[in-house]
């Protein structure tokens, strides 16, 4: 047994190397802003990120006292104004509309740190098949549905399907990436599979501007090198409802 | 027939008859053809299958000395004195002697030794896939994690890393025609049937050039047909809580050949649509060999097939199907080979194989199909000279590759005409200097060609492999080695299972062309190997790996996917890594008390984009201790026991809310978001596990019962695989996911 005390260094490697390390917290400010054309009002939301083991009530998060402004392609700059309902939210004011197919400078001023990012808005997002409140049967094939978009980018579409007035499995059914302005949309019959009957499909296309949240569909975050984290970009999107029989 | 002669014999009065039964000392198992002589004479006999003998010697031989000796058992020598008597009765227990044991075992590993210009691979011979304690049934898989440098990222999935290495770099053989995915049940059991198996070798270092088509290392399987050893009809059949399989094989001297033919299933399916519950799952696998003889050649026919089927319909319209998935192998291979009294070997072999995958989702949301053939051919012929042995080849692997991807929502992307051509030329010489050194080297020139007319590409290039090895000799028992090689690999897995958080080696290979070349690694290797004692081999190897190109399955949202040729020239990022370690191995292959230690010390990182990260088989230290013995009364019980430390992984840094609206326009829910920080720079807890076996074994005639009875993690040890949020708690609470819990099983194996 004597010839194995060379074994003795490794066991003593072995042991001192099996703890584990905990990295320690990161922070970063979370902005949310997205901007989408037609609408009176642009929103963002400016948050922070917090502890895991940190106790923090929902009504305990937000970020107060930002300045958020955009630039758009003629220089002319519009401002948000913090919301008096929930800390953290802004609005734009009412004299900034964003238009299709035009480029944008976001910029977000928090405690002493400039977030700044250049966006561009897709095109027109049309859906032309079917008409409004069309009637399907769950027995009919699965629904087909056609649209297009105007210079939209890559990882632009995402389709929801949309109970009326509220989302309808849209976390437990993924969203489905297509790739071209022109193309067909499938739905399978089991989005319609609900006591409701009566649904709004959205269909939404989005820029390729991501801030951080680069990967929506699994919902998590890489920090990386930089001062926030977030969901910066543009969005148009078009709905249709349609009546489903069972 | 002893009787009658016995009888015979005194009724003529002028012979003397030694009788009795010979027995296995610790287990009392009878011994048959144990040798018996008069010592000085001609006359002896050997024993029944009954452990019984008779020896029937002239009445001048009064007193005289008898030998009893068997391969494997100490002999005996027995002074025998008559007496007077015509009759004496001499019953002989049989003790194992490990000493004598060498002769088999130990002999074969010596010659491998003193042959071998690298350090001897480790080895796994069928005993101990069948003693050592089981995860539900014996897997081969799940026995090679307890090799030295072999890792592992978790227990859900049998599938090892080998000294840093990704699993998908091992190339895996069975009986010389290679496997893609050999995996059933997800990656949760392997695709090998242990009753079939023979034996089963992992080279990490000193892997030949004419394998330069993994990065890592190489398993070579040999089932129980190979080397004609089946005599008569005989096989294995076994009945796990997993699966039941039948091995049977035969020698067919009309044919002058043998064959073997294993098959296995898993049964619970069927089990439990007797009682009215549907599980839409089972596997099997089947494994045939045939060798023959005709002149001076061999011809070895093999062919192995293996499914898994997944199919969960919809429980209110069975005509919905939420999820269909199946995948297997089939394989063909035809060797021819010829010998001249073992001074030359000139082998043929030509092959073909197939690999399918199947994957629909959602009914009709979802559809992936994917289909690889290879087709091989080649031939081998090695000249032995005095001190030199040299062997050069050719071979030619064809490989179309078909995928049909749809998106039934309005994406579809095919493959369909692409193809790979891989043709190696290799020449490779061992020659001994003098008694003391022993050097090889190779070369393989291998000319790699793809082509895919849908993307309008095509590439054709010449890559060259070298392997340099040297084994100095101190003495009989102990040697140094030094090796180096380089290592291509030609196709890499990718597809919608890759880095799902668990490995599940159900990959789906991409053929490599384009812009992307194949892989390369290079590997340098210093060993130290020998005998402590006649009876316990050790080897002691640092290893450095460079991986200069590696290519890596990018995250969905970083693929372009608007046509499939730029979904084929963006899917892959570019890589290296590199790869360090020391490897132990302290082993006792005879003996009533046999077993390993084995140690491993590894590092393994690799750099993607800007980011460099531990693997996440990155196990730094792995301590596996492995036991087998034979009780008295038929009784064995084994043990392994796994102490390693704790895989890397992703941790959360912070949280953040995640504003969601709820529908455009519409109001909106904050979501809690997890921020994860940089890839695999913590670890989990070390990783601890027992497990445990006892088997018995019934005899009834020439058949024999083994049953097993096997524990798997008996101390239930909380193995964490992954950490998740709790978030109905304020804060959050951190959970572990726990990998396996204590799992016992029993194996029935009928051997006839």
């Amino acid at each position: 047994m004597k010839r194995l005390t060379f074994v003795f260094p490794f066991l003593v490697l072995f042991f001192i190397s099996c703890s584990t390390d905990e990295t320690p917290f990161e922070h970063r400010y979370v902005i949310n802003l997205v901007l989408k054309p037609d609408m009176k009002f642009q929103r963002a939301f400016v948050d922070s990120t917090y502890r895991l083991d940190s106790y923090l009530g929902s009504e305990h998060t937000g970020v107060s006292d930002a300045e958020i402004f955009i630039v758009d392609e003629n220089s002319d700059t519009f401002r948000y104004s913090e919301s008096d309902t929930l800390t953290g939210l802004y609005y734009s004011n009412d004299s900034f509309c964003v238009e299709y197919d035009m480029e944008y400078l976001v910029n977000v001023s928090v405690e002493g740190e400039v977030i700044s990012r250049e966006v561009q808005v897709p095109g027109l997002l049309t859906i032309f098949s079917p008409n409004h409140l069309d009637t399907v049967s769950l027995s009919d094939p699965p629904l087909l549905i056609w649209n297009t978009c105007e210079h939209c980018f890559e990882n632009t579409y995402i389709v929801f399907p949309y109970l009326t007035g509220k989302s309808q499995e849209s976390d437990s059914f993924p969203p489905m990436v297509i790739p071209d302005t022109s193309m067909g949309i499938f739905y399978a019959k089991l989005i319609f599979r609900d006591t409701d009957t009566n649904y709004t499909i959205s269909v939404e296309a989005m820029d390729s501007n991501v801030y951080a949240f680069s990967n929506m569909w699994f919902e998590y975050g890489e920090l990386k090198e930089g001062v926030a984290v977030g969901l910066i970009g543009a969005i148009t999107f078009d709905t249709v409802a349609v009546w489903v029989e069972e | 027939m002893f009787l009658c002669s016995f009888y015979l014999m005194l009724l003529v009065g002028k012979y003397n008859v030694l009788t009795g039964e010979i027995y296995d000392a610790a287990t009392k198992e009878p011994l048959q053809m144990v040798n018996i002589v008069i010592v000085g004479t001609e006359t002896g006999t050997v024993t029944d299958d009954k452990g019984y003998y008779s020896l029937i010697m002239s009445d001048s031989l009064g007193e005289f000395r008898v030998r009893y000796s068997m391969m494997g058992y100490g002999q005996v020598v027995k002074d025998i004195k008559f007496s007077g008597k015509d009759y004496l009765s001499v019953d002989i227990a049989m003790k194992m002697e490990p000493l004598k044991l060498q002769g088999i075992l130990v002999s074969a590993k010596k010659k491998k030794f003193r042959s071998s210009a690298s350090i001897t691979p480790s080895s796994l011979s069928q005993e101990d896939l069948m003693m050592l304690p089981s995860f539900v049934e014996g897997d081969l898989m799940r026995t090679i994690e307890a090799l030295p440098g072999v890792t592992k990222s978790s227990d859900f999935s049998t599938s090892v890393s080998v000294r840093g290495g990704s699993p998908d770099q091992n190339r895996v053989l069975i009986d010389d025609v290679p496997l893609l995915n050999p995996f059933h049940l997800f990656g949760l059991v392997s695709a090998f049937n242990s009753n079939a198996i023979k034996s089963a070798e992992l080279y990490s270092s000193g892997v030949p050039v004419r394998h330069d088509a993994s990065l890592s290392s190489v398993l070579d399987i040999k089932t129980k047909g190979v080397g004609r050893e089946i005599e008569d009809l005989s096989g294995v059949a076994s009945l796990s809580l997993l699966s039941g399989g039948l091995t049977m094989g035969s020698k067919i001297p009309s044919l002058n050949s043998n064959f073997l033919l294993s098959v296995r299933r898993t049964y619970a399916d069927k089990l439990l649509a007797l009682f009215g519950y549907d599980l839409p799952y089972y596997f099997y696998d089947g494994y045939f060999h045939w060798e023959t003889d005709i002149k001076d050649w061999s011809l070895v026919l093999s062919g192995y097939t293996g499914k898994d089927f997944l199919d969960i319909r919809d429980e209110d319209d069975e005509s919905i199907k939420i999820i269909a998935f199946d995948w297997g192998n089939d394989v063909l291979a035809l060797n021819l080979f010829h010998s001249n009294a073992q001074e030359d070997l000139f082998h043929i072999f030509a092959g073909y194989s197939n690999h399918d995958f199947f994957l629909r989702a959602l009914d009709t949301v979802f559809i992936t199909d994917g289909n690889i053939d290879v087709g091989t051919i080649g031939a081998e012929y090695t000249k032995n000279f005095k001190r030199n042995e040299i062997t050069v080849g050719l071979e030619e692997y064809y490989r179309p590759f078909e995928y049909n991807v749809n998106f039934q929502m309005g994406f579809a992307y095919s493959y369909e005409d692409i193809w790979s051509n891989r043709i190696s030329m290799y020449i490779e010489d061992k020659f001994g200097l003098s008694d003391y050194l022993i050097i090889s080297g190779g070369i393989a020139l291998t000319h790699y060609y793809s082509e895919s007319k849908e993307f309008d590409q095509e590439n054709s290039d010449f890559f060259r492999a070298y392997r340099l090895s040297a084994k100095y000799f101190f003495n009989d028992f102990r040697a140094v080695t030094f090796s180096f090689g380089n290592f291509h690999q030609y196709i890499v897995p990718g597809g919608a299972l890759i880095d799902m958080g668990v490995d599940i080696p159900i990959y789906y290979w991409i053929p490599l062309g384009g812009e992307y070349n194949p892989e390369e690694a290079q590997h340098f290797n210093l060993g130290f190997e020998g005998w402590l004692r006649e009876d316990l081999y050790f080897s002691l190897e640092g290893y450095c790996r460079r991986y200069n190109r590696l290519l890596n399955m990018k995250d969905m949202e970083d693929i372009q996917i608007s046509t499939e040729k730029e979904y084929y020239e963006t899917m892959l990022e570019e890589g290296n890594g590199k790869a360090y370690g020391i490897d132990f191995l302290l082993k006792k292959e005879i003996g009533n008390l046999r077993g390993w230690l084995s140690y491993s010390f590894l590092k393994s990182d690799v750099v993607f984009g800007e980011e460099t990260y531990p693997t996440d088989w990155d196990r730094n230290h792995n301590l596996h201790l492995t036991l087998l013995a034979l009780l008295g009364k038929r009784y064995e019980a084994g043990i392994q026991v796994a102490f390693c430390t704790g895989n890397p992984y992703t941790t959360d840094l912070a949280r953040c809310r995640y504003r969601k609206e709820l529908m455009p326009y519409g109001e909106d829910e904050a979501e809690w978001i997890q921020l994860l920080g940089d890839k695999n720079q913590v670890r989990y807890p070390p990783y601890v596990r027992l497990d445990a076996s006892l088997g018995r074994s019934f005899y009834f005639g020439n058949n024999e019962l083994d049953v097993k009875l096997s524990v798997y993690n008996v101390l239930d040890s909380k193995n964490v695989f992954m950490y998740y949020y709790d978030y109905d708690e304020e804060p959050p609470i951190k959970k572990p996911f726990n990998m396996l819990p204590r799992i016992p099983s029993i194996e029935f194996i009928y051997k006839f």
